[in-house]
């Protein structure tokens, strides 16, 4: 699956949160003034009134908002709130769960997290039954990039969520083990030396020649950060599936294959086992690195391997997007305009910049980017992953998303791990992949 | 239907003497439903109802995001005999049944048959038979998965080297995949069935066994003359379920790769996994729906000819009461 392990980012230090922001949202009044008629106004909520606001979330959101103290900072600036949530850790359980609540039409929580790739499902085939966030009295309060706000948006132009997270890419790898390869391991030189896909690839074979050793985890990683870069991935801009013939899936395909035929990939199975162990033990060199990646390599890397692994940003400036969620409200929630006023609180500029700074997620909001140019990572050799990301956050596409990218993603994944693994011809693999998703969603 | 059977029934409690008999009180004479209402009531609604709204989804185009459900017919059906995933699936389970049945009742028999002798710590033996089957599965299967890691330092490729073969890719490969699985399956139920059989042969007479130890008989055909024939219908039914058991395989495929595909090119994607994909990743609950009846079907159909199979094996063995000659 290509949608595991989020919610795991990084970062370091500390910060405070600054309540000026979310005092000032609370005083903007009903409504937008934005394109398209929101279909009803919410106002600020009664401030008197105790309510409750209950939260569905899924992969440590929520944790995460609670170990950066931003549940008790809102408490103390409502004392009328109480927040009851609830957290399962795998994305997939909970859209089940979650799903099975929409259609039966109870068990919906006030807030419901939603994760990037169920957000075409929500835009396009949930959209009656989510808040358009214009019609709250914090509609214009967060600023996000095109590639965020866009996904969550319906062709309408109604909104149905606060971005929390990000994942824009970068390229993660061993420094160690590119020193021990006498190639560059300073993530300035590299950079120099890594133009584009092309030379990623030769510092690929020169590092398999010198070692012995594989150049990059998986061809599915590498097929995932070639594609994140590209104006349009499975679908086009009018919502069709265009992945047989459009200028994206195909070559990048069959350079993600080349690579795998050719020997570079280390033939792991993204999120396995193996795969965590060999982060640890340096049995590839780099891999496709979503700004939640970082938590994971450091989970799985351990402190043995503190200042093996740096960063660089993608070649030629490029930016992509790998993951991410939004927080989102049910159409007949009863507590909707507060729990407006929590979401918009908790996904604010000041309040994902204390979030990142204290380790945890990276932010998607546009004024948090601005805020964490500044960070560094000691473990990642001092990299500065707030620059790196947030470059690649900006400069991200906004990719038109569809229903079945899951389906999209994981058979050509898998014709990418037959040519690995198995041998097959590429060609073949990709034909069969074809077939698959003829089958599935045909 | 058992309703029927058990309202039927002849035993009443007797009327209160006290009252004319001509007609029970209406609490008294709904007194059996109530009795049996707690099953029933459960089974209508966990055990009936989703079986019979499977059936009715399996002709609807059901998205699991959400939407109505919109009927299509036999669309759904028609789709899934066209799919070539679907035989593959089909096949694997086979292949994978077959490859785990065959060798874990045979198994099951021989230990069986072990511990039926009066040994030293009986009990002991027993009870360390059980012990798989008492082990999580997913615990299990995990464990299982890194012993037949594609390294060349998995435990599995390691006793291979000892044996002087080459390292083997267990996951990527077809049919090292399914052995693999096999292994995982004949190691979580040969001590279950193992314990069945061995009640079903205490059922046997003991004399049976002395009066052939008496004719000379070796522990070896003592087993095929008397345990053997003895067992039939136990084995029968170890049988029908682990031809259940195979069909609706899926733990153990499902985690012993990542995810619901069974491997780069399907090879180890029973048809479970094949029905849970279309569910859960692909979210076509209509399909995955259709997927579940036909299964259904399947199993019944296979066991009915076993069943089949087997009264025709037992209807050969009395002797025939006329004189016209044997079926063979």
């Amino acid at each position: 699956m290509f949608i595991t392990g989020r919610g795991k980012a990084a970062g370091a230090a500390a910060g405070l949160v600054a309540a000026s922001l979310l005092l000032s949202a609370c005083g903007g009044g009903g409504g937008s003034a934005e394109a398209g008629s929101p279909p009803s106004a919410l106002g600020t909520p009664d401030a008197s009134q105790p309510v409750t606001i209950t939260v569905d979330s899924f992969g440590g959101i929520f944790a995460n908002f609670e170990k950066a103290g931003l549940l008790d900072d809102y408490k103390e600036l409502h004392p009328n709130v109480t927040i009851e949530y609830t957290e399962v850790q795998q994305e997939d359980d909970y859209w089940t769960a979650l799903t099975t609540k929409l259609n039966s039409g109870s068990g919906l929580a006030d807030i419901q997290a939603i994760e990037i790739s169920r957000a075409a499902l929500v835009t396009q085939q949930q959209q009656d039954q989510w808040l358009d966030i214009r019609s709250t009295a914090v509609a214009d309060a967060n600023q996000y990039p095109p590639a965020k706000q866009g996904a969550i948006t319906t062709e309408d132009g109604a909104v149905l969520g606060f971005g929390t997270d990000a994942g824009p890419m970068a390229i993660c790898y061993r420094n160690d083990k590119l020193e021990e390869a006498g190639l560059p391991s300073d993530a300035e030189e590299l950079s120099q030396v890594i133009t584009d896909w092309d030379a990623y690839e030769e510092v690929g074979r020169q590092y398999v020649e010198a070692t012995g050793e594989p150049w990059m985890d998986a061809a599915s990683g590498y097929y995932r950060l070639l594609t994140s870069v590209q104006p349009e991935r499975n679908y086009d801009a009018e919502g069709e599936p265009t992945y047989e013939t459009n200028a994206t899936v195909k070559p990048s395909f069959d350079r993600a294959a080349r690579v795998g035929a050719e020997g570079l990939t280390a033939k792991l199975e993204q999120f396995s086992q193996p795969w965590n162990t060999a982060m640890n033990t340096g049995d590839f060199a780099t891999i496709a690195c979503p700004a939640w990646m970082l938590g994971y390599i450091k989970q799985q890397a351990g402190e043995d391997n503190a200042g093996n692994w740096s960063v660089m940003p993608l070649p030629q400036g490029l930016g992509g997007n790998w993951g991410g969620s939004y927080l989102s409200i049910p159409v007949d929630s009863p507590n909707a305009a507060a729990a407006a006023q929590l979401a918009q609180f908790l996904t604010s500029a000041e309040s994902e910049t204390k979030e990142f700074e204290a380790g945890l997620a990276f932010p998607s909001n546009s004024g948090s980017l601005e805020q964490i140019a500044d960070v560094t990572d000691e473990y990642f050799n001092d990299a500065p992953i707030g620059q790196i990301f947030s470059d690649s956050f900006r400069a991200a596409p906004d990719q038109p998303l569809g229903v079945d990218d899951g389906a999209i993603d994981q058979a050509i994944g898998q014709a990418l791990t037959s040519v690995e693994s198995n041998g097959v011809a590429p060609e073949e693999a990709w034909q069969s992949a074809l077939s698959t998703l003829e089958d599935q969603i045909g | 239907m058992a309703v029927d059977t058990l309202t039927r029934g002849p035993a009443r409690p007797a009327a209160p003497r006290s009252r004319p008999a001509r007609r029970r009180p209406l609490g008294e004479r709904s007194a059996p439903y109530v009795y049996i209402a707690p099953f029933f009531i459960l089974f209508g609604a966990f055990g009936l109802f989703p079986l019979l709204y499977t059936v009715w989804l399996s002709f609807y185009e059901y998205r699991l995001a959400g939407g109505e459900p919109e009927f299509i017919g036999l669309e759904n059906y028609a789709w899934l005999f066209g799919s070539e995933s679907f035989y593959n699936a089909l096949w694997k389970t086979f292949t994978i049944g077959i490859l785990s049945t065959v060798p874990q009742l045979i198994m099951a028999l021989g230990l069986a048959h072990l511990l039926n002798y009066n040994m030293r710590v009986r009990s002991f033996f027993r009870i360390s038979m059980i012990m798989p089957y008492a082990t999580s599965l997913v615990a299990a299967t995990l464990v299982f998965a890194s012993i037949f890691a594609n390294t060349p330092g998995g435990l599995a490729n390691v006793v291979l080297g000892l044996l002087g073969m080459e390292p083997v890719a267990w996951t990527a490969g077809n049919w090292t995949a399914q052995i693999a699985i096999a292994i995982i399956v004949t190691w979580h139920w040969t001590g279950y069935n193992a314990l069945i059989y061995l009640a079903g042969m205490q059922s046997i007479g003991k004399e049976l066994y002395e009066a052939a130890a008496i004719d000379g008989a070796s522990r070896f055909s003592q087993f095929v003359h008397v345990t053997l024939p003895g067992l039939r219908p136990t084995i029968l039914f170890t049988i029908v379920l682990s031809t259940i058991g195979a069909t609706q395989l899926f733990t153990e495929p499902f985690l012993f790769g990542n995810g619901a595909g069974g491997g780069a090119l399907n090879q180890y994607q029973v048809v479970a996994m094949y029905m849970y994909e279309m569910a859960f990743d692909i979210g076509r609950l209509g399909r995955a729906s259709a997927i579940a009846v036909v299964v259904l079907a399947l199993v019944i159909l296979l066991v009915l000819i076993n069943t089949g199979l087997a009264s025709l094996r037992t209807r050969e063995r009395p002797l025939p009461k006329t004189t016209t000659g044997g079926t063979r």
